[in-house]
């Protein structure tokens, strides 16, 4: 706003040569005139390497018939200045561009009807995968465990029947989980994983605790997209 | 060129770059007054002639009291 | 048997003087309640977003929603405030921004179509407006906490400040009609638009009408309210609503007046002569108001805040010399020219 430099906003502009000008010690006066113009209408980038420096209005200079030089013929005219200051040029600029934004459609998406788009990266509700065989792939090395930072997820594996190595407790916090995603990539086995679901809101805590169960239930129901997030994505991992 | 009023050009010159709103509202504040003494001389002198002012009282005569007569009851 | 025919006769003109003001007064209610879900819509237009759409169609009960909730809210008290005050302040704010202006009581609707023909129109709205400050004032200061009261000081200093410059401006209206009233001023505007010759006062008008309803880019109040505090801090839920009403009904007042002082009020071309029983030159002056409301929001869009020692230097600094300057042009450019009014 114009009135921006009138009230001394723009930060002061030291001078090379200061005259006597009492102005100058006694009061941090912001001059006009050795402040820069910040309109957009004048092409303050055009020449970069002509030397523009402000010249400050006491510092007079003189020219070869030792008569002063117009110390402000560089820049704006005094009636440049006053119409910006009166009329409010830059004010009614911001207000033409903020009227031209009226007749514009919105950005808004209407959330449950229209939904934004998702990426395969897009780190949801957890799941535990299983093989195409239909075992679980969890072997319960507690990778994870180890490396979640909101120490959400608690293990406790044991034999199973088969004599294999897997989990008898898989249990995630949702409502500690941090939704990292460093559980998915610590997992060598690709057993825990992050789907695209983020609309799991329950109604009482209890329901937000995941044990292991829900968690591969999970799983099972979302395998077909979690299996084609890992393939769009498996590259870059 | 304009020597001897140099330094009055300069002071205004600087004023109007520096502080235009006080500048300008004494350029405002001073056209006002010269034009309100100016202006109706020039008018004139184009020819207008300033309408009558509206009565705001009876025009009285400027002349002694003459006695009235024929208002007795007798 | 006479008696009793007076007194039916009265009591009949009592009751048609009641519709009259009810018919006036409801309509400017609704309106304050709409000029806030059109606030808000519009600013979310201009930022290119969609407003409140859920409640209504396109959310227009959104107010009624907004003042259901208010009033269900717990009412705080701080305990150490001055009880009466605390209730007082909203209270009178609300009074003489929506009723008590009662400037709905003097604005015509239409060519002798108001309330009161009141000879002395725009000092009434004028000295009211200076009395709406009390209730900023109380406010802040009643509530006996240290960010309320100042931000009361501060909002009261700003208003009085602007108080002047808006003064000014409607001084120069004044001495170009040479009275008062608000009918005349609209039928010396079938000239021209006062807009037209006094487009510079124009300006520093609605620059302080915008101080004066402490909207943006003035409203430090309300930015300080959301942050720290401002002088409805303490204010709860009922309070809290009278100030909300009053600052959208003081809006929707000085559009109102500023369409009746510069934007030729409820004139319109002579097109055709309007023999049916609908008041258009009331509409006009609703449309003229709508148009003046929609700056209102549209400055809001696009200007940030000021600071407030920017806001009180801007009064005293740049629009004082300005508005003194053309209280001295224009009364002798009337001069000059032999067009003075009287």
């Amino acid at each position: 706003m114009s009135f921006a430099r009138i009230v001394g906003l723009q930060p002061r502009i030291l001078v090379a040569a200061t005259r006597h000008t009492p102005a100058n010690s006694i009061l941090a006066r912001r001059l006009i005139s050795t402040s820069t113009c910040a309109h957009a209408e004048h092409n303050l980038q055009s020449n970069p390497n002509e030397k523009l420096r402000p010249v400050h209005p006491s510092a007079t200079q003189y020219d070869a018939q030792s008569l002063e030089e117009d110390p402000y013929k560089r820049g704006p005219s005094a009636i440049d200045k006053a119409v910006h200051l009166f009329f409010l040029t830059e004010i009614f600029r911001g207000m033409w561009i903020v009227m031209e934004n009226f007749f514009r459609p919105p950005y808004t998406i209407m959330y449950p009807f229209e939904k934004g788009p998702l990426s395969p990266r897009f780190r949801g509700e957890h799941a535990l995968r299983r093989y195409p065989s239909g075992e679980e792939r969890c072997i319960a090395c507690k990778l994870c465990e180890a490396i979640c930072p909101a120490q959400a997820i608690t293990i406790e594996s044991e034999t199973r029947e088969d004599g294999s190595r897997k989990t008898s407790k898989y249990d995630i916090d949702m409502t500690k989980c941090i939704y990292c995603g460093f559980c998915q990539e610590a997992c060598p086995v690709d057993a825990i994983v992050e789907t695209q679901n983020q609309e799991f809101a329950t109604e009482t805590r209890e329901e937000l605790l995941y044990n292991k169960e829900k968690l591969l239930a999970i799983g099972d129901r979302a395998e077909a997209e979690i299996a084609a997030n890992l393939q769009a994505d498996h590259v870059y991992r | 060129m304009l020597s001897p009023f140099r330094q009055t050009y300069r002071y205004l010159q600087r004023q109007a770059h520096e502080s235009p709103v006080i500048y300008y509202s004494v350029l405002l504040g001073t056209v006002g007054p010269v034009l309100a003494v100016v202006a109706p001389s020039i008018r004139e002198s184009f020819g207008y002639k300033q309408p009558e002012m509206i009565p705001t009282t009876y025009p009285l005569p400027n002349r002694p009291r003459k006695p009235i007569q024929g208002y007795e009851d007798e | 048997m006479l008696g009793i025919n007076i007194n039916k006769i009265a009591l009949i003109s009592v009751i048609f003087n009641l519709i009259d003001v009810l018919s006036v007064i409801l309509p400017v209610l609704l309106a304050v309640a709409f000029m806030t879900i059109i606030e808000r819509k519009q600013l979310a237009a201009h930022q290119r977003r969609v407003g409140p759409n859920t409640v209504g169609y396109y959310g227009v009960l959104q107010p009624i929603a907004d003042a259901l909730k208010l009033i269900v809210k717990e009412t705080v008290i701080p305990s150490q405030s001055n009880k009466v005050l605390f209730y007082l302040a909203p209270v009178s704010t609300l009074i003489f921004s929506l009723l008590g202006y009662d400037l709905w009581g003097i604005i015509p609707f239409g060519q002798g179509l108001s309330l009161s023909d009141f000879s002395l129109g725009i000092f009434y709205t004028l000295a009211l407006s200076s009395l709406g400050i009390f209730g900023v004032l109380l406010a802040g200061w009643s509530a006996n906490s240290k960010y309320a009261f100042l931000g009361s000081l501060r909002s009261t200093s700003a208003m009085i400040s602007y108080e002047l410059i808006l003064s000014s401006a409607i001084l120069i209206v004044i001495i170009l009609n040479g009275s008062l009233n608000y009918i005349t001023i609209i039928e010396n505007q079938q000239a021209i638009w006062f807009i037209v010759p006094l487009l510079p006062v124009f300006i520093f008008y609605f620059i302080a009408i915008l101080a004066e309803t402490s909207r943006t880019p003035f409203d430090l109040q309300e930015a300080e309210s959301e942050l720290v505090a401002g002088f409805f801090t303490e204010h709860s839920s009922v309070p809290f609503v009278f100030f909300f009403l009053s600052e959208y009904s003081s809006i929707i007042l000085f559009s109102c007046i500023t369409s009746i002082l510069f934007l030729g009020g409820y004139n319109m071309p002579e097109l055709f002569v309007n023999d049916t029983f609908i008041n258009l030159q009331s509409i006009v002056l609703g449309l003229k108001t709508c148009i003046i409301c929609f700056m209102f929001v549209l400055v809001r869009a696009t200007l940030p805040r000021l600071r407030y020692d920017q806001l009180i230097s801007l009064c005293w600094l740049n629009l004082l010399p300005v508005a003194v300057a053309f209280i001295i042009l224009v009364p002798s450019i009337l001069v000059a020219f032999d067009i003075a009014p009287y």
